[in-house]
């Protein structure tokens, strides 16, 4: 619901796993994403970047075994993932998921009516005219340099690595959410298609400065563009260290071995 | 395979009140059909028909066709009057009345129908629209269409079986035949929207000549039982045939769709594609042939139906099947089946769909490609309409 008051997103001492499996991905994440700022996660391959946004998103293959996450005053761990998208949260995938014979335009419709619904009343009265929704997705879809004949094509349907991402962030700037989270929006993108999304990314903060916005990304690259207020080191299921943006730099020239050597006190762990 | 057993009480289907009514003709096709044996069927659930409490019933037929010269319509009651010549030409001739014993009840008591006639080179650009309506519980309808498109005529009709909410079975028995004559094109769009207490046991065929064009649209959500044997002739050298199908079985619904194509012009193309989608416990058959005679070289055909199961007690069976008798050809047949992806689901849960809607996006994508290719908007529409009206 776009005009709610801000809020921060306080992650509580997270253990996930995946559901029938015995192994814990994540093993206690404490992490507070806070209105109006950008945090950026960084860690190594199987660490479980994804595993924390998935599960925020509320996929049934993970599964909470305790901790919460707060948001709204509600622990978001306990809705629907549609409530959740509906309360304000938004993940773009890092695999977004292709739907045969449904059109983007289509799609987008149904996700920005879906926002606009309430509780007790006729889903018609609520939606978007149908000329304003056609300019809103116009216009975003210049920001982010798509071509008109994107909205006609099967939602991800044959989409390059690169079309994903873009469409990822097409539906963030149409749904406007407060609490972004974005898993690896920058892989796949060339240099180019880079700067654009995350112009995309920066212009629709801009348009909403309270939006928090929790970036994961393997590469300082992408923090160039969309910089981040604070940087987080998920390894092995944990949040071990924390910094400004300098930290970044230093993980870009150093690599993980020394924050695991400080951590687990064994560089080959 | 669990085989349906027919019926029991003997080999009448339905009898009329009065059959002293009937015509000469229609008394020996009536002795005909009740000596018939009653198919045997492994997919069609026939055991619940209760025919004692079926009756013929007439009057089932509403047409709305447009003014064009020369084009022909009429019901065929007024067309046996007005163009017995025709009516006799053609009845009977495209689909085989001596042989099922369903076609053959409506070879004898067929009233309700409508005689379609475009003369040579005839455009009809607005689509002529026959509806047969199951008028109430315990009517047996027999609803005979009959298209004939001369040389070179343009021609679209939209034929569909309904009826209003019934309390109790009724049975419709159609026949279809059409003739698109050298370079006619025909497009026949034929839906079933009947209420889910009524059988319907059909036979439709066409019989497509030298470069003429049928494009065919056959959609099934209503019924409880459908049976419908359909037959193309690609009689003549570069006849094309363009074939959509879409089913959706709910419920107890067991719905089958058996088209048969049959090559035997030189350099004639098919294309036929079917979506299935099956639900609840509904059970949908899709009994597709590609036949290639001796003579069709140069045939270009491809069968496929793709079938998508939306609960685990929902069944269905897809059987593509081929034979080929010439050497110069390219066929190509198949089926495909799969569930709803539960990662599509989340996606667009994600993005504040919920579970309902996002299921009600992914099957109307999933008969994306069959609606989108239906020639006209409100066609097209309608068909949406019917699809999701089940979701
Ligand atoms: N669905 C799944 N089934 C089995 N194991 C899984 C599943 N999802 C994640 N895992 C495991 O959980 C761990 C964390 O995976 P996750 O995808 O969260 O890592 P990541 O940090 O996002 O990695 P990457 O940088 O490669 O994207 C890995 O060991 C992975 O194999
Ligand atoms: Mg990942």
């Amino acid at each position: 619901m776009p005009n709610q008051q801000s809020s921060n997103l306080e992650i509580r001492d997270l253990h996930v796993r995946i559901t029938g499996e015995d192994r814990e991905i994540l093993k206690g994440i404490n992490l507070t994403v806070e209105a109006g700022k950008i945090h950026a996660i960084m860690g190594p391959n199987g660490s479980g970047k994804s595993t924390l946004a998935y599960t925020l998103a509320g996929h049934p293959r993970y599964e909470v075994i305790s901790g919460e996450a707060l948001y709204h005053d509600e622990n978001v761990l306990e809705l629907a993932p549609e409530e959740r998208s509906r309360l304000g949260l938004f993940l773009a995938f890092q695999y977004p998921v292709a739907v045969a014979g449904v059109s983007v335009a289509n799609f987008l419709r149904a996700a920005v009516n879906a926002h606009r619904g309430e509780e007790g009343k006729d889903p018609k009265t609520t939606a978007m005219p149908i000329a304003q929704f056609r300019k809103m997705m116009q216009s975003q879809m210049q920001l982010l340099e798509m071509a008109p004949e994107f909205q006609r094509r099967y939602l991800n349907e044959g989409f390059s690595g690169g079309e994903k991402k873009r469409l990822e962030i097409l539906q963030m700037a149409m749904l406007q959410p407060n609490m972004a989270i974005m898993d690896e929006t920058d892989s796949g993108l060339d240099i180019d298609a880079l700067r654009i999304v995350a112009n995309g990314v920066n212009t629709v903060k801009e348009q909403n400065p309270e939006m928090g916005v929790l970036v994961i990304t393997h590469y300082q690259r992408l923090l160039n563009y969309i910089k981040p207020d604070r940087v987080h080191v998920l390894m092995d299921g944990l949040m071990v260290r924390e910094g400004g943006p300098e930290l970044a730099l230093e993980l870009e020239s150093k690599g993980y071995d020394f924050i695991r050597e400080e951590v687990f006190g064994n560089a080959s762990l | 395979m669990q085989a349906y057993n027919a019926p029991q009480n003997g080999a009448a289907v339905v009898e009329p009140q009065d059959s002293t009514a009937l015509s000469t003709d229609q008394q020996v096709a009536l002795e005909q059909a009740r000596g018939l044996p009653l198919p045997v069927w492994k997919r069609t659930r026939l055991d619940g028909l209760e025919v004692d409490t079926l009756y013929p019933t007439f009057g089932a037929v509403e047409i709305d066709a447009p003014v064009t010269p020369g084009l022909y319509v009429a019901d065929l009651q007024t067309a046996l009057r007005e163009k017995p010549e025709l009516v006799a030409k053609y009845r009977g001739e495209a689909v085989v009345d001596d042989k099922n014993k369903f076609v053959a009840y409506n070879a004898a008591l067929a009233r309700d129908g409508v005689v379609v006639y475009v003369p040579r080179n005839v455009e009809v650009t607005e689509p002529i629209r026959v509806t047969y309506r199951v008028p109430q519980a315990g009517a047996a309808i027999f609803p005979r269409t009959l298209v004939i498109a001369e040389a070179n005529s343009h021609v679209t009709v939209i034929e569909e079986f309904t009826s209003g909410l019934l309390n109790n079975q009724a049975l419709v028995i159609p026949v279809s035949e059409i003739w698109a004559n050298d370079g006619a094109h025909v497009r026949f769009m034929s839906l079933q929207t009947l209420d889910p207490h009524v059988s319907l046991l059909g036979a439709q065929t066409a019989i497509v000549d030298r470069d003429a064009s049928i494009f065919w649209m056959s959609g099934a959500v209503g019924a409880d039982v459908q049976h419908m044997d359909m037959a193309v002739r690609l009689a003549g050298n570069g006849s094309a045939l363009d074939w959509l199908g879409f089913t959706f079985a709910t419920g107890k619904q067991n719905l089958l769709w058996a088209p048969t194509v049959n090559h035997v012009g030189l350099s004639t193309t098919a294309q036929i594609t079917w979506k299935t989608a099956v639900a609840d416990t509904g059970y949908a058959i899709f009994d597709g042939m590609i036949k290639i005679d001796h003579s069709a070289q140069g045939t270009n055909s491809d069968l496929r139906d793709h079938v998508l199961h939306l609960s685990p007690a929902a069944r269905s069976d897809s059987i593509p099947g081929l034979e080929i008798d010439a050497n110069e050809v390219k066929a190509g047949h198949g089926s495909t089946s799969g569930q709803v992806d539960e990662e599509q689901l989340f996606y667009l849960q994600a993005r504040g769909l919920n579970r309902r809607e996002a299921l009600r996006m992914i099957v109307l994508g999933f008969f994306a490609s069959v609606i989108e290719r239906v020639p006209l908007e409100d066609v097209r529409d309608r068909v949406l309409e019917l699809i999701d009206g089940k979701l």
